[in-house]
């Protein structure tokens, strides 16, 4: 009986073998089609209804201009849709078109020949040094930039003025402290910052990058020493010693949305770290909300402040209509009525002719625009790939978080960082 | 002594009363926040809409403007139905195999079956995914109602074949003495015993594929076909404004068609839990 099972599983396991060989595609033979037979074109995007109907348009006037054309929309929201490109793309059935997050161009480049090469393009209307720094795999451009995003300060000009802070405070390490606490004192219930710990991540990889030009340098070694992230450390202490952000056990309710706090939505927290192209999301219905500068500190290398695309558009590598895609590229990125109705659906263009065009036409939100060019103004290097790693990422936060709970001092987070960091990294 | 018992209706059903009322809150919550803007969502607690607004319903209802939501809860029908019913089929019979007849490797086969069901669904995911892509079966329902008729789902095998194993097999016996072929003692004889048991695994079922998203993320992806997973979804963004009063709006809608399904089926299924001892 025994043996009777054990020929059985065998055969199973045989059986499964030869089935999984056997099922090899055969529809890698067919050639591209040529010009004028009828093409669909698949592209995806996430977003919501700002970027859904815009984009949509513009994919109806693609097909009105070239009828034999016709592109379908897969379009979703944030939550879900990293993981449908990766499992399309590990499926070998990815759209011919996909918008990506430009940390994920890394991550992705680097499981094989993915997206299709599009040095030998007329890249004329993009920023080169963005193209090399953010969109390039292995030297070749992989994808074009949608828009500019960049990081802001984002304040409450009231608040700021009822606490007795002059507005136009130029922010500096020191005053963030010293002027930003009065926020605080002058009503017990507000605060500067909105210190989720997420935010102070952020700051904290600001501050550090200022320190010591980065946390994770590009040879995947740190990039800071004990002493300075001591000095980190005990920084951002005086945060909450001060007042300047809630304490960690009241804003780790809203990590990775602090524009859900209620008291961010009513008003009662004066600034915030962002990004641009979440300033419509993150103000909602508040009020007299400015962008402002990032404080830098004296002989800073690195100012830290983030400024990449606002995502990146990739052409399939292993898409039957490559030709057809980039013709459909060229389109939204060069055609003044695409340009027109996409607006910044995603982020303020980076093309000169897009952001030539929407200025002229006054479809830039002013805010945005001074956001804009105040962050490319003070823009700082990338982040090394490292640094973005998710599992980097997340060594930092669990230190922060431990450290924001007071369950380690500035010196034990200092060494906890160093030592999980190292461990991290020679794990990747 | 009369009164001293109505005091304790009383202070049971008030305690009932309150733990209904914490238990339904949310709910109650999600249909006021169907009215209120999103600083009201998310700046005050209370339940009721100060300044109500009623545009939510019609805005959600009409979505992004290439499909209405009407079309995504007709998606999710046509995908749904067709899966709980063979479901239902297939589980049966496959159960009453196990629970009724002799075969060689039975025990082996019946601990395979099983090991699938001990096996983590995320391990199974990027496999499944390129069988169904060489089907050429990917953006269609197929790869949700296909393996249901193939009794796929093991939870349900499991489920008939210990309620077949609860029925007396005197039952079968003394209608096979009458001359009653297999399937006929199926149909005509132990069935009509298993109605609780059937609308267990129509409740089950339904409010699972009704609710489910990675698999519907990962298979359906022209939003033609999209269903009310992930329609509900599809302007939730990360860095843009939405209006959290549609997508309440919605919910609403979407969770409508399990509840009465629920609903209408609630005395069997209570039954079922009852009888097989298996909730969730």
């Amino acid at each position: 009986m025994k043996k009777a099972c054990l020929f059985a599983l065998l055969a199973l396991t045989a059986a499964g073998t030869l089935f999984a060989q056997g099922g090899k595609e055969s529809s890698s033979s067919s050639a591209a089609a040529p010009a004028a037979k009828p093409v669909t074109l698949r592209v995806s995007w996430w977003g919501g209804d700002s970027r859904h109907t815009p984009t949509l348009k513009a994919f109806d006037l693609y097909h009105e201009k070239n009828p034999n054309v016709t592109v379908s929309g897969e379009y979703q929201g944030w939550d879900g849709y990293y993981q449908k490109i990766v499992t399309q793309l590990a499926g070998g059935t990815a759209p011919d078109i996909m918008q990506i997050d430009q940390p994920w161009l890394f991550e992705l480049c680097s499981q094989g020949d993915v997206f299709a090469d599009l040095s030998n393009e007329d890249l004329s209307q993009f920023d080169p040094k963005f193209l090399q720094s953010m969109c390039s795999y292995d030297g070749k451009v992989m994808g074009l930039p949608t828009g500019t995003n960049a990081n802001t300060f984002l304040v409450d000009v009231e608040l700021l003025k009822r606490s007795g802070i002059d507005p136009n405070t130029k922010w500096t390490w020191e005053n963030i402290v010293t002027e930003g606490k009065k926020v605080h004192e002058a009503n017990p219930d507000c605060y500067f910052e909105a210190g989720t710990p997420d935010h102070i991540r952020f700051w904290f990889e600001m501050y550090m990058a200022q320190l010591a030009g980065c946390v994770v340098k590009s040879d995947k070694t740190l990039a800071f020493n004990r002493d300075q992230a001591i000095q980190a450390f005990t920084y951002f202490k005086s945060w909450w010693d001060n007042g300047v952000s809630a304490p960690l056990s009241k804003t780790s309710l809203f990590y990775q949305k602090f524009d859900d706090d209620p008291d961010w939505v009513t008003g009662k927290v004066a600034a915030a770290w962002t990004w641009i192209s979440s300033l419509g999301k993150n103000i909602g219905s508040r009020q007299n909300m400015e962008t402002r500068q990032f404080p830098v500190m004296a002989g800073a290398v690195n100012t830290g402040v983030l400024v990449r695309p606002s995502q990146i558009f990739v052409v399939n590598n292993n898409s039957k209509n490559k030709a057809e895609a980039l013709k459909l590229l060229n389109f939204l990125f060069y055609d003044q009525d695409a340009i027109k109705i996409l607006g910044t659906a995603r982020g303020i263009p980076s093309t000169t002719i897009g952001r030539e065009l929407l200025a002229k036409e006054g479809l830039i939100d002013k805010r945005s625009e001074v956001g804009t060019n105040e962050g490319v103004a003070q823009g700082g290097d990338a982040q090394s790939v490292w640094q973005m790693n998710s599992q980097v990422i997340q060594v930092m936060q669990d230190v922060i978080d431990q450290f924001g709970y007071g369950k380690l001092t500035a010196e034990q987070a200092a060494d906890t960082l160093i030592a999980n960091l190292n461990a991290t990294l020679a794990a990747l | 002594m009369r009164k001293r018992s109505k005091a304790r209706t009383f202070v049971s059903y008030l305690f009932l009363i309150l733990l209904a009322y914490i238990m339904i809150y949310p709910l109650l919550w999600m249909l006021g926040a169907a009215f209120k803007t999103n600083a009201e969502i998310f700046g005050t607690i209370s339940l009721l809409p100060k300044e109500p607004v009623y545009n939510a319903w019609a805005d959600g209802w009409r979505g992004s403007g290439q499909y209405t939501f009407g079309r995504f809860l007709a998606n999710s029908f046509l995908m749904v139905i067709p899966t709980v019913l063979f479901t239902v089929v297939s589980s049966v019979l496959v159960g009453y195999g196990f629970a009724r007849f002799r075969f060689p490797f039975k025990k082996l086969l019946f601990m395979l079956m099983l090991s699938t069901m001990m096996l983590p669904g995320t391990v199974v995911i990027i496999p499944r995914y390129i069988f169904f892509r060489k089907l050429g079966w990917l953006d269609s329902y197929l790869p949700f109602i296909v393996p249901a008729a193939l009794a796929t789902y093991t939870f349900f095998n499991f489920m008939t074949v210990q309620f077949f194993r609860g029925l007396p097999l005197e039952l079968d016996e003394s209608a096979k003495l009458d001359g009653c072929g297999s399937f006929l003692i199926l149909t005509r004889i132990l069935l009509p015993l298993c109605t609780s048991m059937i609308f267990s695994i129509i409740v089950f079922q339904f409010v699972w594929r009704w609710n489910d998203f990675l698999n519907v993320l990962i298979y359906i992806s022209s939003v033609a076909k999209y269903p009310v997973a992930l329609g509900l979804r599809m302007t939730m963004d990360i860095s843009t404004d939405f209006d959290w009063n549609r997508i309440m709006a919605m919910s609403i809608i979407s969770i409508l068609p399990p509840v009465l399904v629920f609903f209408s089926a609630q005395q069997y299924f209570v039954q079922g839990i009852a009888t097989t001892g298996m909730k969730d």
